[in-house]
């Protein structure tokens, strides 16, 4: 089965900083698949790169076979990858309803938006409940939800998340993940950065270890939570 | 011993060519012209100690020229103090009000620096126009014409020619050792990047403070300059905003942070504004100021730092810093 | 010790920052300083640069308390730093750079132009000397950062993630030079997120987490502790 998402030998630059060096993954459709790795490995820098955000100095990047590196990145939201980012970024000043209206910016996705406003309101109640709150005034774990939901307003093939633990309280940590499960039951190939490993491991069914721009690790997430290995790639030693 | 002749030779020689001028030149209007320019480039270069080197964007220094003009020559008319002493007084007192001025101003930081140094300059116009008794305020004050050395007062026109340049080289070489010395390279350093330069341990608002003093003083002297050459003085013209924006325009056209830049940049813009108040006659006079804008939107938007940096670094030499310095 | 922070607090509007911070740097030893994103190891520089006051606790450098200090004293008395994202002075070219650092010591020009030479020559910036800072390659401005600081003749080097961005063979060549700087009798305090290199140079490591010390000790103590193992990894993660 060929991979929907591939990266081959990816290098990427911020400046002349080198951040990436080689890079190669595989996400195959259906799948969860986590990227993890201590600070500054370059988790964010390789969905930054998918995203079209930070362009690739070296290397491809392929969906489905045809290559989407040198697109922009609107471009790549429209051929439904699409990333929530670290720390949520919602649009304070809106409220949930308009954010998540905003996530259904694409063409495609706004032909269908009511019909999936519908979908993730069933999928995350809450949301429905607060849905004419300003984005800024919910809680932390609400936010993340809303931020979720916005990206699935654009009915992705792919969705990629940065940190999506970062800064919530472990009982909404949980209930993230519970989230990003179904998620991807519903068909939806989840990619996940996270520096925080026990979870996000143990629901991936592929992993990849970044250490300084690197892949220094692959193989079944759980396999990987009880590698030593695992432990001195975070710690140099 | 031959490093430090070849480091000064350029200097001598062009000093000696200027000044053997005269000689050949004895048509009032172009010494009136050089003496003109030898003024605007001395007073750059006093700016640039501290709008070049500092990056500190005083638009106050009329401040400093005006209180250097009156001051002696109050001390001159009413008391008949030679100016040659009389110019220490006027440095002094504007040396004193640049560190009361920097210690307010330093702390508050671009426009706001700028704007500030503009409100200090007005207190000094409104001022010289209010103290009549001591100013005659915006009748203008007049200097007696007793020509003698010791009054710095001459007939004719060589003699103050000799003066300007004897002082447009004072400032050029003050501007060359402060470049090289440690005042010069804290100053620098405080402009390229402030909290490295703290962190370097560079007294920041010490040296700035120096540095003002400095330029405050050397301002003043050309304000007392001034003052002897054309005999006449008012609140407009010597504690007025344009003084400040001519030698900050000059400055940043020529080179700032360069010592040779803001000489360069009185070459280049005194003869073309004079060239234009002519060309455009009495009603358009004014359009000599849109020569100024001009100049300086061009210099902002493609040569940031002056002519003079940017034509080093088109040679391939650095901007900053002579490399006649180096001594590897 | 040489440096040492005792209590120490600070506090950022409402948000406890750092928490009761107590360590030290001896006399001839480089001590890494690691732990998680936001755990407060550049506010820990800060507070010694005397950038921010701290709320609670004392700072003593060689016996003098520091807690008080202005920045630019800081330097004068014998600690530098490099930063996170390098500071060069970008018009000058990188022997005037280093001789800002020289012209702390010195007051004449030339032996601050004699001793920044010097530096340069140790640090390997020697046949880039002329060059502009600004035209510098990130591995080579990183160096001038170092040969800046060294210049002020330090007793105590505060690095601050001076091997990001660098490529592995760059890595070495830094870790080289800190060794270098460690053995011309200059203590070293360094952050690091490259930790194959921190855990390899430090005597000793001490580990933030959430403004609090949470381990201390030998590299390799360190690496197998669990409660950074949990710091790093996320809770409840399992060892083999």
């Amino acid at each position: 089965m060929t991979a929907l998402l591939t990266l081959r030998d990816v290098d990427a630059h911020h400046g002349d900083l080198q951040a990436l060096f080689g890079v190669s993954l595989e996400a195959h459709e259906g799948e969860i698949v986590a990227i993890v790795g201590a600070n500054a490995a370059g988790k964010s820098t390789t969905i930054n790169v998918i995203s079209g955000l930070v362009r690739a100095t070296a290397g491809q990047v392929e969906l489905e076979g045809t290559r989407i590196d040198r697109l922009p990145a609107h471009q790549i939201v429209e051929r439904r990858v699409v990333q929530i980012p670290e720390g949520r970024q919602l649009f304070p000043y809106m409220t949930v309803e308009q954010n998540l209206e905003m996530g259904a910016y694409t063409p495609a996705a706004r032909a269908q938006r009511g019909e999936t406003l519908e979908e993730v309101f069933t999928l995350l109640p809450v949301l429905r409940d607060r849905r004419d709150q300003l984005a800024v005034s919910l809680s932390g774990g609400e936010q993340q939800m809303c931020a979720i939901a916005r990206g699935l307003m654009a009915r992705p093939r792919v969705l990629m998340l940065d940190e999506p633990s970062l800064g919530l309280a472990p009982l909404f940590v949980q209930r993230s993940f519970e989230i990003v499960r179904s998620i991807n039951e519903r068909g939806v190939t989840v990619v996940i950065v996270e520096q925080n490993v026990h979870h996000v491991l143990s629901i991936a069914s592929r992993a990849y270890v970044l250490e300084s721009g690197r892949v220094v690790m692959s193989g079944p997430g759980p396999t990987l939570l009880r590698d030593e290995g695992l432990r001195r790639a975070y710690m140099g030693m | 011993m031959r490093r430090r002749v070849a480091r000064h030779a350029p200097l001598v020689l062009v000093v000696a060519g200027v000044a053997a001028l005269p000689l050949v030149v004895t048509n009032n209007y172009y010494l009136d012209s050089l003496i003109v320019i030898f003024f605007w480039g001395s007073m750059a270069a006093a700016w640039n100690l501290v709008g070049g080197y500092a990056g500190q964007l005083s638009l106050g220094h009329t401040a400093f020229f005006g209180i250097g003009a009156y001051t002696s020559s109050i001390l001159f008319a009413r008391y008949g103090l030679t100016p040659w002493v009389g110019l220490l007084a006027g440095a002094v007192l504007a040396a004193a009000f640049a560190v009361f001025v920097g210690l307010v101003c330093f702390r508050l930081r671009g426009p706001f620096f700028a704007l500030v140094t503009i409100a200090f300059a007005e207190v000094g116009l409104i001022t010289a126009s209010s103290l009549r008794d001591l100013t005659k305020g915006t009748e203008g004050f007049n200097i007696p014409f007793r020509p003698a050395f010791e009054n710095m007062l001459f007939r004719g026109k060589v003699s103050y020619f000799y003066l300007f340049l004897a002082y447009a080289v004072l400032l050029y070489v003050i501007s060359r050792a402060v470049e090289r010395s440690r005042l010069g390279y804290s100053l620098v350093a405080f402009r390229e990047d402030e909290e490295a330069a703290r962190m370097l341990g560079v007294a920041t608002v010490r040296v700035r403070l120096i540095a003002l003093g400095a330029s405050a003083a050397l301002t003043a002297v050309g304000g007392t300059l001034y003052a002897q050459y054309y005999q006449f003085l008012d609140p407009a013209s010597t504690f007025g905003i344009n003084f400040s924006i001519q030698v900050a325009l000059l400055t940043m056209v020529g080179g700032i942070g360069t010592a040779v830049g803001p000489f360069f940049g009185a070459l280049l813009m005194t003869p073309l504004g004079q060239f234009f108040r002519a060309w455009l006659g009495g009603g358009a006079a004014g359009l000599y100021l849109a020569l100024y804008g001009i100049a300086l939107i061009l210099v902002v938007l493609f040569l940031p730092h002056g002519i003079v940096p940017e034509v080093r670094r088109r040679l391939g030499r650095r901007p900053y810093g002579e490399e006649a310095d180096d001594a590897a | 010790m040489l440096l040492e922070l005792a209590g120490i607090g600070k506090r950022f509007g409402g948000l406890q920052v750092i928490r009761s911070m107590d360590f030290g740097v001896d006399a001839g030893e480089i001590v890494g300083l690691i732990g998680p994103n936001g755990a407060g190891k550049t506010t820990i520089f800060n507070l010694v640069m005397g950038v921010y006051r701290p709320d609670d606790g004392r700072i003593v450098f060689d016996g003098h308390d520091i807690t008080r200090v202005a920045t630019e004293d800081i330097c004068r008395r014998g600690i530098a730093r490099t930063f996170q994202v390098v500071k060069p002075f970008g018009n000058l070219t990188t022997w005037q750079n280093v001789m800002v650092g020289a012209f702390l010591r010195m007051r004449r020009q030339d032996e601050a132009r004699a001793w920044a030479a010097e530096t340069l020559k140790v640090v390997g910036l020697w046949p880039r000397r002329h060059d502009l800072a600004r035209g510098l390659t990130i591995g080579l401005r990183k160096r001038l950062e170092v040969a800046r600081a060294l210049a002020t003749r330090p007793r105590l080097l505060l690095l601050d993630e001076v091997m990001g961005g660098l490529n592995p063979t760059e890595v070495q060549g830094m870790m080289a030079l800190v060794r270098d700087v460690r053995a011309q009798g200059v203590s070293v305090l360094i952050i690091e997120h490259v930790m194959a290199a921190v855990m390899s140079l430090s005597d000793r490591i001490v580990v933030l987490h959430h403004g609090e010390k949470i381990a201390e000790g030998p590299p390799a103590h360190v690496a197998r502790h669990p409660d950074v193992v949990q710091a790093y990894l996320g809770e409840e993660h399992l060892l083999a």
